[in-house]
């Protein structure tokens, strides 16, 4: 096997060796944009998530104990601040007996609003609690949402990624492939042992070469003889 | 050889990348304009709305009670127990009236807070497709300044007007009256009839 067979082998080899690597670099930047996109999503998932606890955190028993009496405390003092006014006209006094009364009755009216003020201020700072957190969850959504949606053309430019070497791999294994035929169809300058060498030319022939190589041998008047393909 | 998928590619990379930054940066705008509801604003808002009511619960009971003393001085009956009792309904009548607007101020600053967390939520989700964060930081600016405005409360209405209705106009005139009774003539069937549209 002559040197110029083997450079062709080599050539095809290294082709389809360059080939390979461009598909491998495709391959690696797609992988890594699918990386890279999922990366980028668990950050939005963790942030959906910190948002997400930090408002449940505020739904437990506690958080509503702690709403409601906010709230309890609230009207109470206002009820306070109301009914210490100092009135514009005095009331006539009936005796400590009635005013008690009066004051147990005033007591528990203003515990059943204070009350009732509690639950609606729990449902209150729910509501808001609810609406300030799907509010930052639509902010996350939609960012993931932009981040993902790039995806599909990433994907795209990283599998072109290994292009270049791709198609430097098809041009030397072209040329390998060529350079084998050309090697194995007989070329003059080769180093094909004389046993096996064809038998070129007589003394009154030349040889004949098309573009593609020796053909075989031409006479005095063009005829072509010993040709490859039949003559 | 893949140019126009590369550009592109990176163009809607950096075009999202943009977008979310104007978008941190518009939402960060609003919190920021916003950051001035605190709880000690919308308490003030309950204090508000309470110097503006009480004074007209105060001169609303002052009112009543003078034509509830008018009443029973003109009836006869200052120290009876009908007027005992009547008292005591105008006083209730007053502590429920106060603590009325004690639950409307409170109402009035949780109906506040409900809007502006309403109006701060929608913002956000305008910056989430905005381009123009400053814009939307100055939108924000101008809803939080409505909100901080003083606003016109609801007029209060009459009070005391079931006090009223119940215990002036009905069961005081039911009360027996010594001088119409002397002047229609004690025990005659008409009297409490008479009285009754006094």
């Amino acid at each position: 096997m002559g040197c110029g067979l083997l450079a062709a082998l080599g050539t095809t080899a290294l082709g389809a060796g360059l080939d390979y690597a461009g598909g491998q670099q495709s391959k690696n930047a797609m992988n890594n944009v699918v990386n890279s996109t999922i990366g980028r999503e668990n950050q939005f998932t963790n942030q959906a998530q910190g948002v997400f606890n930090n408002s449940l955190a505020q739904s437990t028993p506690k958080a509503a104990q702690q709403q409601m009496g906010q709230g309890q405390q609230q009207l109470g003092g206002l009820i306070s601040q109301a009914q210490n006014v100092p009135a514009s006209f005095s009331m006539p006094s009936f005796g400590a007996t009635n005013t008690a009364q009066q004051g147990v009755r005033q007591g528990l009216s203003n515990q059943a609003a204070q009350n009732m003020a509690g639950y609606q201020t729990y449902g209150i700072d729910q509501a808001i609690k609810d609406l300030q957190a799907n509010s930052q969850l639509g902010v996350i959504g939609n960012e993931a949402q932009s981040a993902a949606s790039i995806m599909p053309v990433q994907l795209q430019q990283a599998s072109q990624r290994g292009q270049p070497l791709q198609a430097a791999g098809g041009l030397l294994g072209s040329l390998g492939e060529l350079g084998g035929l050309y090697n194995l169809t007989g070329n003059p300058r080769t180093n094909l042992s004389s046993a096996n060498a064809l038998p070129l030319f007589g003394s009154n022939q030349a040889p004949f070469y098309s573009d593609y190589g020796y053909i075989g041998n031409q006479g005095p008047w063009g005829t072509i003889t010993n040709s490859l393909i039949g003559g | 050889m893949g140019c126009g998928s590369s550009s592109a590619g990176n163009q809607l990379a950096q075009q999202q990348a943009q977008q979310q930054q104007f978008t941190n940066q518009a939402v960060g705008n609003i919190n920021q304009a916003f950051s001035g509801f605190t709880p000690q604003f919308y308490n003030q808002q309950a204090n508000n709305y309470m110097q503006w009511a009480l004074p007209q619960v105060n001169n609303q009971f002052q009112q009543t009670s003078q034509q509830l003393g008018a009443k029973l001085a003109n009836q006869g009956i200052t120290n009876s127990s009908g007027a005992q009792n009547s008292w005591n309904q105008l006083n209730n009548t007053n502590q429920l009236a106060q603590q009325g607007v004690a639950s409307t101020a409170q109402n009035q600053a949780n109906q506040l807070r409900q809007q502006v967390a309403g109006e701060q939520a929608n913002l956000i989700g305008q910056a989430q497709t905005a381009n123009n964060p400053a814009a939307i930081g100055q939108q924000a600016t101008a809803a939080a300044a409505s909100y901080g405005a003083p606003s016109a409360f609801q007029p209060l209405g009459n009070l005391f007007g079931n006090f009223a209705n119940l215990y002036l106009a009905n069961n005081l005139a039911n009360t027996y009256n010594p001088g119409l009774a002397a002047l229609y003539g004690a025990g005659s069937g008409a009297s409490n009839q008479q009285l009754g549209y006094y």
